[in-house]
Parts: structure tokens; C-alpha cells; sequence
């Protein structure tokens, strides 16, 4: 690989710095220069057929600036006057065939294209339009009207339907002038597998593929209050909305409610499934998590005197969190805000967005949120909300908000952060960027020249490495983590990982400069940093080892190997007596976290119960963060769990599951249980895990898979033992 | 349960125990006016010693409700109640001179105390060797108390397969459009003759139904297991390609049945003789107490 | 499609309580943990609803207890009380409750402690002797004898009957017999010798030592007129038979001692003159002589003319004293003279020779008329017990001939001769294996006792009724155990139905 380096260019007789490999169309615009595109959107990789981007990179040609990537010394012209008469052309040429002004066009007035030409004052073109467009009118679509003569093979709708939205229904078919968008195999719309996102729709630049007035998209009835639909004039006079197609919003007009609240009522709950979006018009709310004051403990408390008596016998450690060390604790959740352990309750203000994640992603909500006076605010579908996030204006108040308000909180609440002075964090404000990636999408390749550290806002991301057999996935990583430190403080300054967006991911990217000031001015942060890194990279040393020393068997199949301790029952030693189960219980709460039944390796049966997974994919996706792990092994679910089971069914040995538990007295709402995600936690605030000890017949053991196996697949089998007195048992005594 | 190496410490610690008890008794018995007997200062002591292993064996299922307490590895305290429980009988024969108990409750106490230590020997023996058979017969084991469970999911199991490729619901009875009623899910519809599919739902209505539904395999001929490969086999035969894999999967949902029903037995016999050796110990343990208090006073 | 199985189905077709249901499994173990100890304690709770402490019984009770019935209360009773009101817990059976009915005379004021009566009568063992104690009961103090005071009598180290009990004392030491009455056994036992009316008999043992069975039953040899003897003989001079050592009744008395009446009479007859047939009474010296006067004097009487009958020629005495002088012939002349000369000539025989044949005689001096006066007879001194401290029944070995064990009756000349066979003629067949054929038991209790029953007390007064031991409520007089022993019971002979006793 080339040295990472950075590169020097001049556009527009201005100096830039970029790191190597970025293209001019992005050069130009980390550097405020704007280059008018068609087919170029931000969130889909550039296929550069519109050619509208051209700038003069002093070639024989002219380049088209969103692919053509930038290289050192080289002196870009995006304005002049040839590459303006270049543009123009191009703009009119495709004005020749456009059916101006278009649906988009008539109605929200937005037509990129009918914009850029009369951005570049061109008029009537001088070009014979088509006389026959290459398909007609297609309206089979119930929500999505196609004009084909309307559509400038931009592609965009291509990118949006298979990148974007992997469902892959669009693509181009024909050749030459004769080439247009179709449907599956060239069927209507209608007819194909198209499943009525509109992502095509929101994409495309031009009235070819436009909104038809659906039915359905009516959010006047929530909850609990009816909400009234606005009339699109009266949110354009919001200034988020400014920007934003009237003709969309009139379009869309169930997509949008307004709701009032008065003080002291519920806007949503923790744990419900959602798919909107709330904007606050008005006021204020109250954001935490259950009560203020109980967590819910799954447990087990000690009431009564009797079970306060037995406790003396139980040997519980309640609620030890020294082994960390940290001084505040965050639970992360979907709003500008994050909730202390201590005390989860925030302030959301008017002005504020939240219920981001559960609109674009379909997560439940995190928290739950109530007026805390009388409040306005605007919930919105999805489409509204993608809408929103592309306008400019919008993203730009958001970024605003953000900055301002919870920048420097979630800074300060990454551990790492945490001795950051308040005018570096001034300082960074206005020089982060929020970068947001669409699911699917790289952020940084292995192997990549690092130039940037990411703070990750919302969203998961899962890093992973490039190997011979395939991809090794190290670990995922949720809001409130933070990666790329590895590569910017090493000496060859290579990405060592590859980092994916699972979903729609938000990250806070703070540049190299940047990051070298910080971790230069506090030398407490350059050694957290450094010691994470190192542990990091320890840590993947030895799941790498551990890959080449196993024998590749049949034991993992079972997927034996991703566990770091598994619950193994003895089966020529277990009576089925029920022991280990009743003594799980009996440590939780009344609900077990295991089950004696599961498929079996050797004559040892692997009990369905918590395997502390290497990659712990039951940790994609949680809402608030509960289940993690701290320093140790242990997978444990907190006690802000707001039980909404996605780690339940992302699990694949189905070792979590949902169980009612009471609701705490005082708690917000109707319900008098509350359902939370259990699982085994390897009994951490217990001497050694209660199955283990409880078992009559010393047939329960709690191993290492390749330690304990190992001997066994080297041919030497372990004979039966008292758990501690064989290798590689998890004796934490 | 095994009993194996890491008894040893048990074994050799009751049977010291043992002969230091009979050494005891040998001169005491001599000596004693009147013959060795539970009244002698001697005998009362056999007879406190005897009791309180017994009372320390029956304390084992008290042990058990408290699993997470630490007052003593279950496992510890299993091996105590093999060992100490087993000599706790030649200490009460110590206690009463080798007598059989002369009076109604004495008698009665050591005819129950004697198959109490029978039925126990007999179920360590059985748990020392019952799982391992379990395991390897069995692969399909389950847990035993889910067993009705698992075999109407089984019986679900199987209905559906065979109406997503017949066509017919099999615990309705109706016919439906099978893709509709495979919940969406695409199926490929085999176009069968109305004879071949009634051989499929015959023999799913007599043979293979009936056995999932019970408990058991009375009366079923494909209980067993060699003439149950037969019929599957002689079904394949009769039936096109094309559904040989839905057979096959029948097949399968029959052998787990199978093996479900065996492990039903296993598992009594592991666990049935606590039937005995449990109700009966408690009761010797009351007549025990009400033995020595009342002994005491007489 | 085929069939997947997944840790994650597996694991999750499952309801996470089964543990917790309550399945027929789990219920039927549940009923049966709670049934049998209920069905054993019901049994129990039955029983002692009716007051029946039966269960509660360490072994079947002995025959003669058995009449108790179900009422563990006669012998079982609370130790402490208030009033009548019982209060204490235990049930222990103390020396007291049997005293209330049994009589326990103390067996040595010397001796250091004494035992419980359960000690060596064990109850609840079956059907078997209460009285047999064992040989550990008696050893317990007999192994090592140590008194209270002093030295101790007897010897100190006895063990068993084998091999450690000490000869007969009679016969150690070269005791000899204190009789006075001469007998030579030998003489009696020799064939041909000449019975009454000079028939030859053959004397058997059990001739003159009459069992106690037949001491009843008239002498085989005796004749119609001799006196039977009785168990209890009026004869002055017969030696008082002590009371027997045991409770009377059960077989072991002892066996009498011959006297003249019932043994001697028939042969040995006291003749005393030709004139008459009768013998004079076996009596004193006195009654003999006012016996013979009478006699004569009645004679005389009636045939007047034997006054002038020849006088006898002096006879000579088989032992007597010979004189040498000449004998001056005495003639009667007148019937007072005769009834003197006669008189003085019968007692002169039987002085001489007949009474002394048996008796030892210690003459006094002639008077100054020449008359011998009357002799003095030695106490007989027969013993009539040889071994006081044990009772020996001649019963049980009525079915052994006599001189199988007296071997040395046939052969003893002398009465001092002490005729008892030694202990090794008992060893020979009581040594202690009982189940071996031919051999008998040897425990002590079978000759010694440990109770002296010659300090028994009379009258016997019945403690109980058949009501009350048949059900009905306890008498209160009898559960109440009195501090002191009472001294009007007595040892149980009968078992005393009367009603004058009925409540």
C-alpha cells in the first residue's frame, strides 16, 4: 500500500489539504466550495453519468468532480467560464427532453433540474425534444407515479432502491436513447416487487418519479390524543421546514400531526414499537427512563425478614461497580440528550428532534417522554423525517442544536473524554462534522490512511478484519464508543480495521489536526486513548490466535467457538433433576436463565444459557444501551432495560428472554409489570455460578470451550472431575 | 451421579467409622447385664449416632430447596447422605442389640429403615448407571416435564407438513389453499393423484397420527422402531419424489416421538424409586423422633 | 424443508416455569411425602387416643405379666406426682411399681448395693422365667464380693457353675454330719436284708427319704397301724422342717427328713416285753417308763398269776455293760414287786440295747435302789437342710436314681459321713450348655435365690381388679405409687379372684 498521505491541491486558486483519495467533489466541499450536481448524492456511491459536476482540472477533458478523485498539486477550476458554458450545455440538453415544468416541478417547485437551468439562465433549448418518450405514463403504482419523460438516467433511484434499500427492484434496461429505469424485468410498477418505500421517489432529482397522493398515511389518531393534520402552509412557516417542498408536504399531509399536550402527559413510552418522529414546536418535556428513583433490580431485593434473613446465606455482592472507574455513567438514548445512570432524567426543549432512531430504524423507544409543561410538538412518519434530515435548513439546526447542547455532553461521557477542558470542547464545536451513513455503508476501509477519529452519536457500527478464511468481526459498537483511534495514533497510520454501518449511523468525525491537538494538549487522554488501543489490539491478537490454533471441527458448527463460557451439563453424570435450574431461580428472581435443553457436544449437553459470546451480537441494536459488558466477561443486562427484545431475537442460541417482572411502586403509566430482556450473567455478584454449585452430582461446569474441549479434540479425553479440578473450568473463586 | 473416585474420602471415613463401632460393641455387648439393647447408656449413644445420620440424609432434600445458599455443597451433602445413610443401618442394629425391634413400632421402624436402605442402594445404582444409558439412547432428549408439550408441538409439526402437501388441514379436516395456509410462506403445491394422496393422509390417519397424539405406543405398530422404517420406507415407494424430503421429516418427527416415549420410561425408572425410598424414609424419620422421646420416657 | 434443530429452538419451545407447575409427577410425590407419615402417625395418634401404649412396646411381655392386658400403666407410671395428678415425663418402671405388687425381701443387709428390679428381671423379652436372672446379675457382685462392713462370708470370686463355684460346704473342710442317731447306710442298702415279719427286702433310697411328693402316701413297708407321716409331723423329736425357701407351691421343697415314724418303725420295733406285742411309744425316756408301768400294771391286773411266773435270765446286751458278778435271781412276790422286777428288765432293754441301737444315751448313775434311772437322749441333730442357701429340688431329678448321685450312700458305715454328692456330680450335667443333648442349664438362679423368702410377710392382699385391668379407668389408689413400700403386700400366690377385694 501507498504511504498515507495527504495531499495538496488548489481549487479555485485556493490551497486545500485532503487526505489521499478524496475526491474533488468532496474536497471542494469539506472546503465550502460548492459544485452543482445531478446525479451525485451524498448518500450513494457517485456513478458520474450526469457529467454536471464538471470541473477543469487543467486536462483535456473536463473531470467529473464527484468521482475523479483528487491528487497532489493538481489546480482545479470549478467556475470558470468554460466549465460554466460546459454545465450550461449540459443543462440544456437535458431540458431538451423534459416535459418542463414537471410533476416535481408543479408540485413542490423543486425540480433539480429545472433549478440548475435557471440557475445557469437557460431558456427554451435549442434541442428537439423527443417525440415519443421511451415508456409511457407508468401509474400502476399506488403511491408512486413514473414519468419516464421526465427521467434524465440519472440512476439515482437505482442506487437508492439496491444501496440504499437493498431491494434491489430498479435498474436500467435498453441502450442508447432507448434506455430508461424499469421495474424488475421491465414490469409496471406496480406489478414488480417494488415495495412502495419511496426511497426512488425522494431520490430522484426530477419529476419522473413523484409522490401520488396515498392513502393511509394517517397519524391523526395516536395513543392517547387525537392529533390534528397541518396544513403544509402552516408548516412552512415553521423555520424548520423551510426549504422543504410544499407540494411534498401537501402530498404528505397525514404524515405530519400536530399534537398539543398539556403538562404531566405521556408523549410516548419506554419500550413501545414506534415509527415516528417527534419534533418539539412548543415547550418542553421531561425525558428518563421508568422512575427517577428505581431501577428495576431483576435480581432480586431483599424484602421481608425472612429472605433478609436467607440473604446473610446468599453470598450476593449487590450493584458493585468499582471495578469501574468511572465517575459519572450514561445511559445513551434516542435524543439530543443522554440520561445519567443516577438520576435518567433529561430536558428536551423546543427546537429539539427526538425519536430518530425508532423512526428510521424501527427501534423501540428508548425512554420515555412527558410534557413538563404545555407542550406543541409535530410527530412525523418516516418519509417526512428523511425529508427533513436532507434539508439543509434542518440538518442545519439540528447540527446546531447538537453542537450546542449535547456535544459536549457526549464527549464528557466517553470515559476517555472526560478531562477535556471546556474550551477545547468550545474549540471543537464548530469543527466537528456529523456525518451520517445509510446501513450498508463503509465508513473506513481496512487499510484506508486514517484521518479522521469517530464518535459514534446514534446508530451501530461493527468493525471488522479482513482474513484469508473470510471476515473476522471484532466487535460492534453503539453510541456513546467512539474507534479510529488505532489508526491515528499509530506510526503507519493504516485503518487496521474495516468499519460498516449496520444501520442508519450518525457519527461525529473530528479531523486529524483536530485529534492531534487534543490528545497533544491532554496527556490524559492520549494514555486512555493509547491503553484502550492497546487493549484493542491485544485483544484481537488473541481471538486471532485462538483461530489458527483450533482444530476446524464439527464443534464449530454449533458455533462453539464464538463462546468464551458455556455451560456444560455432564450428561452421564446429570440425573435431570432440575437442580441447577431451581438454583438459577432461586438466584434470579424466580426466572432462569437457563435451560436444560440444547444440542449436545460429546456426551456433555450445552445448556441454553448465556455463552459471553466473542461477538455479541445481541448487543446490535439495543435501544439503551443496557446490555454490555463491563470489564469482565460477563454479558449483563442492566437494569434500564426497557424491554423492547431485540437482543432476544438477535441472539442466535435464544440464551435471552423477556419476562414480566413487577412494575417499581411510583413508576409512570398503566402497567403494573414491566417486561425486561434476562440472561446469564455468570452469577458476577456471586462467589461462582449458582448451577455450578448447586449441582448434586458435580455435573454442571461452566468452561472454556477450546481449553476445555481442546484436550478432548487432541484426543485425550478429560475424565470426569470435580469442576475445579479440571482445566480450563471458570473457577472464580 | 457417579460414584466414583471422589468418594473415596467418604468410603474409607464410614468405614472407620464403622469399625470403631463395632469395636465398641464388642466388649460393651459382653459386658452388659441384661444383653446389649437401646437402653443401655451405650445403646442410646448407637442410637443418637444412628438418628442423626439418618436425620442428617433426610436434612438432604431440605438442603436442596436452598440451592443458593452456602451452607455446604449440595454435592457434599449428597455424598453424606450415601455414606452416612448407609451405615447408619448397621449402627442401629449396633444401637439395638441385633434385634428386629420387638414391639409393634420397633418392628415396624426397621422393616420400613430396611427398605428405605434397599430402595436407596437399589436407586444409587440405577443413577450411577441410568444416565449414561439415557445418553447414549435418546438423543432427543428433552425435559421430562416439557415431554407433553414438545409431543403436541411434534403433532403440530407434523399436521402442517402434511397440509402444506396435501392440501388438506389435517386437524381440521378442511381443504384449503395450502399456500395460504403455510402463512404466506411460497410452497410449491405437488400435484398428486387422489389415491397417492390418500395413502399419505391414510397412513397419517391411522399410523402416524395416533402414535404422535399418545403418550406411549400402545397399540401402534410404528412404536417400533425397525417396522416404523419399514412403513416409511414402503411409503416412499408409493409416493412421488418430490415429497420424499416431507417424509423423511415425518420420519424424523416420528423418531423423536420415539425416543421421547423412551426416555419417558428411562427417566420413571431413574426417578420412580424415590417413590419409595422418600415418602417412607420421612415417615421412618417421624416414627424415629416419636421412637426415641417415647423410648426415653419408658 | 428439512427439520433444523437449533440450540435456539430447542432451547426456546420451552416455557419457562415447568420447574414451578405443578404436574402429576410432582403432585403424586407430594402426596405420597404427605400420606405415609401421615398414615404412620394417624396409627400412632390412634393408639394413643385409646390410651393403649401397645406400639410403644420394646418386646412381648412374659406369660405372667400378660394378664396387664394393654394397660402399660399398671407398671408404667410417672414417677413424679402432685396429689394424684401425675406430672413428670417419665415412665421409667421403678423398684416401686413393682413392689406394689410383688414382695422383694432383701437378700443381705451387708451388701453394698442393691440392684433394680429390672436389672435382673427383665420384662419384655417374651415367655420366658422372670425369675431366671442371669448369671451377670448375681456375678456383678459375686465376681468381686465386697460388703458393706467387715469381711465378706462367703467366697469371694464366684464366676459360674463350672468351673469357679466352691464345693459344697458341707463337704469342704471335712465337715461331718452332727448327727447323733447312729445309722449305717451300708447295713440298711445290703441285699438280704431281713424287712418286717422277717421278710428279706431290698432297701431303695427313696424307702425311707420320702420325695416331697409322696410324702403324703403311706410307707411301702409300713403297717396299718403305724402313724402316716404327715407333712408337718406332730413327733416332738422330729426336727423341725424350716419354711420353705421359696414361694410355697412351686415344687421345690425340701425333701423331709426320714423320721422313726415314717421310716424306722416297721423294722425296728420297741419291744419291750414278752408278754406284749406292742412296741412302747417312740418318746421320751419319762412317757416310755409310765408306758411300760401302765402296761404292766394293766397286766397284772388282768392275769394275777403271772406274778409267779420264772424270772428271765439276764440278757446280754448287744453294747451294754456285762456284769461279771453272779446275778442274783430277783423274785416278784407280789404284783408290785413284778411290775418293779419286769419294768426294771424292759428298760434295761431298751436302756441297753434297743435305744441305743440309734440313739446315743447318757446314763445316770444308779440310785441307791439300783435302779438305773433314765437316760438322757442327744438331741438327734439331724439336719435336716444340708445346703440352706440354695434349694435344691429333689423333683426335678425324680427320674434319677439316688445312689447315682449319693454314690456314697451304699458304702457309708457312719452317720457323721456326709452323704450330699459334690458339686462335681451336679457339674456333670449342668454345665451351662443346655442345648446340647444330655446337658442341663447352670445358672445360679436355678438353685440360689436372691430374695430371702424366709423374711416373706403374710397376709397377701390383691392390688388390682378385674375391671380395671380390663379397660375401665385405673383404680387411683393403685397408680398412686406411695413413698414408702408397702408393707401389707405380700408375695403373690395366688391370683385372688375373691370378691371381698372388688371395688
Amino acid at each position: 500500500m501507498a504511504p498515507p498521505k495527504e495531499i495538496t491541491l488548489t481549487i479555485d486558486e485556493q490551497k486545500v489539504t485532503v487526505p489521499a483519495g478524496t475526491t474533488i467533489f468532496d474536497a471542494a466541499r469539506m472546503n465550502g466550495i460548492p459544485i452543482p450536481t445531478l446525479c451525485h448524492q451524498q448518500n450513494e456511491t457517485p456513478v458520474g453519468v450526469c457529467r454536471v459536476c464538471v470541473v477543469d482540472v487543467g486536462a483535456r477533458v473536463y473531470t467529473a468532480a464527484c468521482i475523479r478523485e483528487a491528487e497532489n498539486n493538481m489546480v482545479v477550476k470549478t467556475n470558470s467560464d468554460k466549465v460554466r458554458g460546459a454545465r450550461k450545455t449540459l443543462v440544456e440538453l437535458l431540458m431538451a427532453d423534459h416535459p418542463s415544468p414537471c410533476a416535481r416541478e408543479q408540485q413542490s417547485g423543486d425540480c433539480e433540474l429545472e433549478t440548475l437551468a435557471k440557475s445557469y439562465s437557460v431558456g427554451t433549448p435549442r434541442f428537439a425534444k423527443r417525440l415519443t418518450p421511451s415508456h409511457q405514463k407508468d401509474e400502476s403504482s399506488l403511491s408512486i407515479m413514473v414519468d419516464h419523460s421526465a427521467c434524465i438516467l440519472c440512476d439515482r433511484c437505482i442506487r437508492g432502491c439496491s444501496e440504499i434499500r437493498h431491494n434491489f427492484v430498479i435498474a436500467r434496461q435498453g441502450k442508447g436513447y432507448a434506455a430508461a429505469i424499469s421495474f424488475d424485468a421491465d414490469m409496471p410498477m406496480g406489478s414488480s416487487s417494488c415495495v412502495s418505500c419511496g426511497e426512488c421517489m425522494v431520490s430522484c432529482p426530477t419529476g419522473a418519479l413523484t409522490n401520488k397522493k396515498v392513502l393511509g398515511q394517517k397519524l391523526e389518531q395516536g395513543a392517547t390524543l387525537s392529533g390534528i393534520s397541518v396544513e403544509a402552509q402552516e408548516l412552512l412557516e415553521l423555520p424548520v421546514f423551510k426549504g422543504v417542498s410544499g407540494t411534498f408536504l401537501e402530498l404528505n399531509k397525514g404524515a405530519v400531526v400536530k399534537r398539543t399536550y398539556r403538562k404531566g402527559e405521556v408523549i410516548c413510552h419506554e419500550g413501545d414499537y414506534g415509527s415516528t418522529a417527534f419534533y418539539l414546536v412548543e415547550g418542553s418535556v421531561d425525558i428518563f427512563i421508568s422512575t427517577p428513583r428505581a431501577h428495576v433490580d431483576t435480581e432480586g431485593s431483599q424484602e421481608g425478614f425472612l429472605s433478609k434473613l436467607a440473604s446473610k446465606l446468599k453470598p450476593r455482592k449487590e450493584h458493585q461497580r468499582e471495578e469501574e472507574n468511572t465517575g459519572r455513567k450514561f445511559i445513551y438514548i434516542d435524543a439530543p440528550v443522554d440520561l445519567e445512570y443516577d438520576h435518567p432524567v433529561a430536558k428536551l426543549h423546543a427546537g429539539d428532534l427526538f425519536g430518530e432512531m425508532t423512526c428510521m430504524n424501527f427501534y423501540p423507544r428508548s425512554a420515555t417522554v412527558v410534557a413538563a409543561e404545555d407542550v406543541v410538538c409535530l410527530e412525523m412518519l418516516r418519509n417526512v423525517l428523511d425529508v427533513l434530515q436532507k434539508n439543509k435548513t434542518f440538518r442545519a439546526k439540528l447540527d446546531a442544536n447538537y453542537r450546542a447542547r449535547a456535544l459536549e455532553t457526549h464527549l464528557k461521557s466517553v470515559p476517555v473524554f472526560a478531562s477535556l477542558t471546556q474550551d477545547f470542547i468550545d474549540h471543537l464545536r464548530d469543527r466537528v462534522e456529523l456525518q451520517r451513513f445509510a446501513p450498508g455503508q463503509v465508513i473506513c476501509h481496512q487499510g484506508d490512511p486514517a484521518d479522521s477519529f469517530y464518535l459514534v452519536r446514534i446508530g451501530f457500527i461493527k468493525v471488522s478484519e479482513d482474513h484469508p478464511g473470510g471476515e473476522l468481526v471484532l466487535s460492534y459498537l453503539a453510541r456513546g464508543n467512539y474507534f479510529g483511534e488505532i489508526g491515528l495514533l499509530s506510526d503507519e497510520g493504516r485503518r487496521t480495521a474495516t468499519c460498516t454501518a449496520l444501520d442508519h449511523v450518525e457519527v461525529v468525525k473530528i479531523h486529524r489536526e483536530d485529534f492531534r491537538e487534543m490528545v497533544g494538549r491532554f496527556p490524559q487522554v492520549r494514555a486512555s486513548l493509547e491503553a484502550v488501543a492497546r487493549d484493542r489490539i491485544e485483544e484481537n491478537r488473541s481471538r486471532m490466535h485462538n483461530l489458527q490454533s483450533m482444530p476446524v471441527d464439527d464443534f464449530l458448527k454449533q458455533g462453539l467457538m464464538d463462546a468464551q463460557s458455556l455451560l456444560v451439563l455432564d450428561l452421564d453424570r446429570c440425573t435431570r433433576c432440575d437442580q441447577c435450574v431451581k438454583a438459577c431461580a432461586d438466584a434470579h428472581d424466580g426466572i432462569t436463565r437457563l435451560i436444560r435443553d440444547g444440542l449436545r457436544f460429546e456426551n456433555y449437553l450445552v445448556a441454553t444459557s448465556c455463552r459471553q459470546c466473542r461477538d455479541p451480537l445481541c448487543m446490535v441494536g439495543c435501544p439503551v444501551g443496557s446490555i454490555r459488558r463491563r470489564n469482565s466477561l460477563e454479558v449483563i443486562i442492566e437494569d434500564w432495560c426497557v424491554g423492547c427484545g431485540l437482543c432476544a431475537n438477535n441472539c442466535p442460541y435464544g440464551n435471552i428472554n423477556l419476562h414480566e417482572f413487577p412494575a417499581p411502586a411510583g413508576s409512570v403509566g398503566h402497567k403494573a409489570t414491566v417486561k425486561k430482556a434476562t440472561s446469564c450473567n455468570l452469577c458476577y455478584d456471586h462467589p461462582e455460578p449458582s448451577c455450578v454449585y448447586a449441582c448434586p452430582h458435580d455435573a454442571a461446569h461452566r468452561i472454556n470451550p477450546p481449553e476445555f474441549f481442546g484436550q478432548m479434540l487432541g484426543g485425550k479425553k478429560i475424565e470426569a472431575v470435580p469442576y475445579s479440578m479440571a482445566p480450563g473450568m471458570m473457577d472464580r473463586r | 451421579m457417579l460414584i466414583d473416585r471422589t468418594h473415596r474420602q467418604w468410603l474409607w471415613g464410614s468405614v472407620i467409622g464403622l469399625a470403631i463401632s463395632v469395636v465398641i460393641y464388642i466388649p460393651y455387648a459382653h459386658f452388659t447385664i441384661g444383653g446389649a439393647r437401646g437402653g443401655t447408656m451405650i445403646g442410646i449413644l448407637y442410637g443418637i449416632v444412628g438418628f442423626g445420620f439418618m436425620v442428617f440424609a433426610g436434612l438432604l432434600s431440605l438442603r436442596k430447596r436452598f440451592p443458593v445458599w452456602r451452607m455446604g455443597r449440595t454435592s457434599t451433602w449428597m455424598r453424606g447422605h450415601l455414606w452416612l445413610g448407609l451405615i447408619s443401618y448397621p449402627i442401629i442394629f449396633l444401637h439395638s442389640g441385633f434385634s428386629f425391634g420387638k414391639g409393634a413400632l420397633t418392628w415396624w421402624m426397621m422393616v420400613i429403615f430396611t427398605i428405605v436402605i434397599v430402595s436407596g442402594i437399589v436407586g444409587a445404582i440405577i443413577q450411577h448407571y441410568l444416565p449414561k444409558v439415557m445418553t447414549r439412547e435418546v438423543p432427543y432428549e428433552t425435559i421430562y416435564a416439557e415431554i407433553p408439550v414438545i409431543r403436541s408441538q411434534l403433532l403440530d409439526e407434523a399436521d402442517v407438513k402434511v397440509a402444506e402437501v396435501t392440501g388438506v388441514s389435517m386437524s381440521t379436516g378442511a381443504v384449503t389453499n395450502a399456500a395460504e395456509d403455510a402463512g404466506g410462506v411460497i410452497v410449491t403445491l405437488v400435484q398428486m393423484e387422489e389415491d397417492v394422496r390418500n395413502e399419505l393422509t391414510r397412513f397419517y390417519d391411522n399410523d402416524l397420527r395416533p402414535f404422535l397424539e399418545q403418550p406411549g405406543g400402545k397399540g401402534c405398530e410404528i412404536a417400533n422402531r425397525s417396522l416404523s422404517v419399514a412403513k416409511f420406507a414402503n411409503l416412499k415407494t408409493l409416493l412421488p419424489d418430490e415429497i420424499h424430503p416431507v417424509i423423511a421429516d415425518l420420519e424424523s418427527i416420528c423418531e423423536e416421538k420415539r425416543q421421547l416415549d423412551h426416555q419417558i420410561v428411562l427417566h420413571r425408572i431413574l426417578h420412580g424409586w424415590l417413590f419409595i425410598h422418600a415418602p417412607l424414609s420421612l415417615a421412618l424419620l417421624l416414627m424415629g423422633a416419636i421412637h426415641a422421646v417415647i423410648a426415653l420416657t419408658y | 424443508m428439512a427439520r433444523k434443530r437449533t440450540a435456539k429452538s430447542l432451547g426456546q419451545r420451552h416455557d419457562f416455569h415447568y420447574f414451578q407447575r405443578w404436574e402429576r409427577w410432582r403432585l403424586l410425590r407430594a402426596g405420597l411425602m404427605a400420606a405415609l407419615p401421615a398414615l404412620a402417625l394417624i396409627w400412632l395418634v390412634v393408639y394413643a387416643v385409646r390410651r393403649n401404649a401397645e406400639p410403644y412396646s420394646s418386646g412381648p411381655l412374659s406369660s405372667v405379666h400378660s394378664f396387664t392386658g394393654k394397660r402399660c400403666d399398671t407398671c408404667h407410671t410417672p414417677a413424679l406426682k402432685a396429689g394424684f395428678i401425675s406430672v413428670g415425663f417419665r415412665k421409667h418402671v421403678s423398684d416401686q411399681a413393682c413392689l406394689s405388687c410383688h414382695q422383694a425381701p432383701a437378700h443381705q443387709t451387708l451388701q453394698t448395693f442393691t440392684p433394680t428390679c429390672a436389672s435382673c428381671h427383665t420384662e419384655h423379652v417374651g415367655s420366658q422365667h422372670l425369675r431366671q436372672a442371669q448369671d451377670e446379675d448375681c456375678v456383678q457382685c459375686h465376681g468381686d464380693l465386697k460388703v458393706k462392713s467387715g469381711s465378706p462370708h462367703f467366697q469371694t470370686a464366684i464366676y459360674n457353675f463350672d468351673a469357679q463355684h466352691p464345693e459344697f460346704a458341707p463337704l469342704r473342710n471335712n465337715a461331718r454330719d452332727p448327727g447323733t442317731i447312729k445309722l449305717n447306710h451300708a447295713v440298711h442298702m445290703r441285699s438280704g436284708l431281713l424287712g418286717p415279719n422277717s421278710q428279706p427286702v431290698q432297701m431303695q433310697c427313696q424307702d425311707c427319704h420320702r420325695p416331697p411328693a409322696e410324702q403324703g402316701e403311706p410307707w411301702k413297708y409300713g403297717q396299718a397301724r403305724v402313724v402316716e407321716a404327715t407333712l408337718h409331723s406332730q413327733d416332738p423329736h422330729n426336727p423341725a422342717m424350716p419354711a420353705e425357701p421359696v414361694r410355697p407351691g412351686t415344687g421345690r421343697a425340701y425333701m423331709a427328713a426320714p423320721t422313726y415314724l415314717s421310716a424306722c418303725q416297721s423294722c425296728h420295733a420297741l419291744q419291750f416285753d414278752s408278754h406284749f406285742d406292742e412296741s412302747v411309744p417312740h418318746d421320751k425316756p419319762e412317757v416310755v417308763h409310765a408306758f411300760i408301768v401302765s402296761r404292766l400294771t394293766e397286766y397284772i391286773k388282768k392275769h394275777p398269776e403271772a406274778v409267779n411266773e420264772p424270772p428271765r435270765p439276764m440278757r446280754i446286751m448287744f453294747g451294754g455293760t456285762v456284769s461279771r458278778e453272779p446275778q442274783t435271781v430277783k423274785i416278784a412276790h407280789n404284783a408290785d414287786e413284778w411290775i418293779k422286777l419286769r419294768t426294771e428288765d424292759a428298760e434295761n432293754l431298751l436302756w441297753h440295747k434297743t435305744c441305743q441301737q440309734c440313739h446315743s444315751l447318757k446314763y445316770i448313775q444308779t440310785d441307791q435302789n439300783g435302779l438305773a434311772g433314765l437316760p438322757e437322749v442327744a438331741q438327734s441333730n439331724i439336719k435336716p437342710v444340708w445346703l440352706p442357701n440354695s434349694v435344691f429340688s429333689h423333683y426335678a431329678h425324680v427320674s434319677i436314681d439316688c445312689k447315682s448321685c449319693h454314690t456314697r450312700s451304699l458304702t457309708s458305715q457312719e452317720t457323721s459321713d456326709v452323704l450330699i454328692p459334690s458339686i462335681r456330680t451336679c457339674q456333670e450335667c449342668h454345665n451351662g450348655e443346655p442345648t446340647k443333648m444330655g446337658q442341663a442349664q447352670n445358672g445360679c438362679f436355678l438353685c440360689h435365690q436372691y430374695h430371702n423368702w424366709k423374711q416373706r410377710t403374710e397376709p397377701f392382699t390383691p392390688a388390682h381388679t378385674l375391671q380395671e385391668l380390663r379397660g375401665a379407668n385405673p383404680s387411683p389408689s393403685h397408680s398412686l405409687l406411695p413413698s414408702q413400700p408397702q408393707t401389707s403386700a405380700a408375695g403373690i400366690q395366688f391370683l385372688n379372684l375373691s370378691s371381698s377385694n372388688h371395688r
